[in-house]
């Protein structure tokens, strides 16, 4: 057992807090566990039966399937790739959405018998998306259209990354393009080689420098949190797109924060900003 | 039924998460334990990345020799990889002074493929924005608009056109495109707290395939 000493920490003269959490970190750890309590009382609930209806339409997501048809009549494969990062970044979490949009792809693609290749950046996505679309293979009916040569692993620097998957959009003749993940510079040589060859393109990113690029080039785009809304309404499970009803309610009390912050400071207050910085 | 290889899974992921997480918010005077095991986890990473490294090596020249001989599609790029990856390897270890060698396949071989990669970006980016800018709506409109006052007031001859495009300009992407900015990426935030906690609980189908 560690040596846990408890070092009380004053405050205007005053004993308040106990010294466990490090200074400037209070608030940044209330709103994490906000969002944790809010995401668990969501997700229970919905396990105990409680209904949440989505009533958003998010148009990129409903245009996968009409993406994957167009493709099987044209008899072009299909591409996709989760972006230029790797799961230990910070855009892993979008990563993680784009890895679980591309199982639902590939499944789509297999109930159609077409064959669906990603481009990979990372070391680390190669095992998840061969993982993931040997399973969703097998989920759509046709294991053995599957092969693990369709995971396309092209190095973790951006030019090679970027070099290949061009490399193969244009001489593959894809009919379908999915770009769901976390992008960077590499998102408009993707989407504009796509573009060139008159694909349909669905695309899907948080990273918001990225999104002017793919909104000109690609025919829908899931902007900032849709994709992560995206990434719970693939199963239909009531119980996952609850989280969407708990985001729903956090955004809802950052936009009053910030009302409230807004307020406040133009009436010369800034009570809230010393709070959060806590 | 439990099923064993996700249960695993799930608690390697949730305690490791767990650790980084208190890691990032506890004293490290206080609980020195939280922070030396996130300490050792992450150097952990370390000895896992150069065995990989080395396996990934064997692998990939494996596979490429592997298409060389049964001369498979496009065998020709799999063996010039093959090539310029053992031609790294050995100047490594013939030259008395890597770093000369390095550095200059680095410089010469490297530096300018990737620049060439990158050039065409400016292609692309013209072609991207003459989309982008076509007039067909009111939204379309205040694009071009903005564009315009932005590119005015990044170029030397906008000023000296009009000079309140330098201000005009300063103004909408401080502002109004600062604004709209933060308040994405502050819901994208929380989109990434309830994925990150979504693969905590194992509910992330991605992880337990």
């Amino acid at each position: 057992m560690p040596n846990v000493k408890y070092i009380p920490i004053t405050i205007g003269g005053r004993r308040k807090l106990t010294g466990f959490i490090q200074d400037g970190k209070y608030a940044a750890l209330v709103v994490s566990l906000l969002i944790f309590g809010v995401s668990m009382l969501f997700y229970y609930s919905a396990k105990r039966g409680r209904k949440f209806e989505i009533k958003k339409k998010i148009a990129g997501f409903e245009a996968i399937p009409e993406a994957v048809g167009r493709a099987t009549e044209l008899g072009k494969p299909i591409h996709g790739s989760t972006g230029g990062s790797t799961t230990g970044s910070w855009r892993g979490p979008m990563v993680v959405a784009g890895t679980t949009l591309m199982g639902y792809v590939a499944e789509l693609a297999a109930k159609n018998k077409m064959p669906f290749h990603v481009s990979v950046g990372y070391p680390d996505q190669i095992v998840l998306l061969d993982d993931m679309l040997r399973a969703s293979y097998l989920k759509g009916g046709h294991p053995e259209l599957y092969t693990s040569e369709q995971v396309h692993y092209y190095g973790d620097s951006d030019s090679s990354y970027t070099g290949g998957m061009v490399g193969f959009i244009s001489r593959a003749k894809i009919g379908a393009n999915f770009l769901l993940g976390g992008y960077g510079g590499e998102a408009l040589f993707v989407a504009e080689a796509g573009n060139r060859l008159g694909a349909f393109q669905v695309a899907g990113t948080p990273a918001v420098w990225q999104l002017p690029f793919l909104v000109t080039t690609c025919d829908y785009v899931m902007l900032g949190d849709e994709l992560f809304a995206a990434g719970c309404m693939v199963t239909g499970n009531p119980a996952e797109t609850s989280f969407i009803a708990g985001q729903d309610l956090l955004k809802i009390v950052i936009i009053a924060l910030t009302v409230i912050g807004t307020l406040a400071v133009t009436f010369g207050s800034n009570f809230l900003v010393q709070l959060l910085n806590m | 039924m439990v099923n064993v290889k996700n249960f695993v899974t799930t608690a390697i992921i949730t305690v490791i998460s767990l650790v980084l997480f208190l890691a990032f918010f506890v004293n490290k005077e206080q609980v020195p334990a939280v922070q030396d095991a996130a300490l050792a986890l992450q150097v952990f990473v370390i000895p896992l990345g150069g065995f990989a490294l080395g396996l990934g090596a064997v692998s990939l020249a494996m596979y490429y020799t592997k298409r060389i001989v049964k001369k498979q599609q496009y065998w020709q790029y799999n063996a010039a990889a093959l090539a310029s990856m053992a031609l790294v390897i050995v100047l490594g270890f013939l030259e008395a002074d890597p770093q000369t060698a390095f550095q200059w396949y680095f410089l010469n071989v490297l530096t300018t493929l990737e620049t060439s990669i990158w050039s065409i970006l400016a292609f692309f980016l013209a072609s991207a924005a003459y989309r982008g800018l076509k007039v067909r709506t009111l939204e379309s409109t205040l694009l071009m608009v903005a564009a315009i006052l932005v590119m005015l007031s990044n170029a030397p001859i906008g000023p000296a056109l009009w000079g309140p495009s330098a201000d005009i300009g300063a103004w909408i992407m401080n502002v109004p495109n600062v604004a709209g900015m933060r308040g994405l990426n502050i819901v994208v935030a929380v989109g990434i707290f309830v994925v990150a906690l979504r693969t905590f609980m194992g509910r992330e189908r991605s992880t337990l395939t």
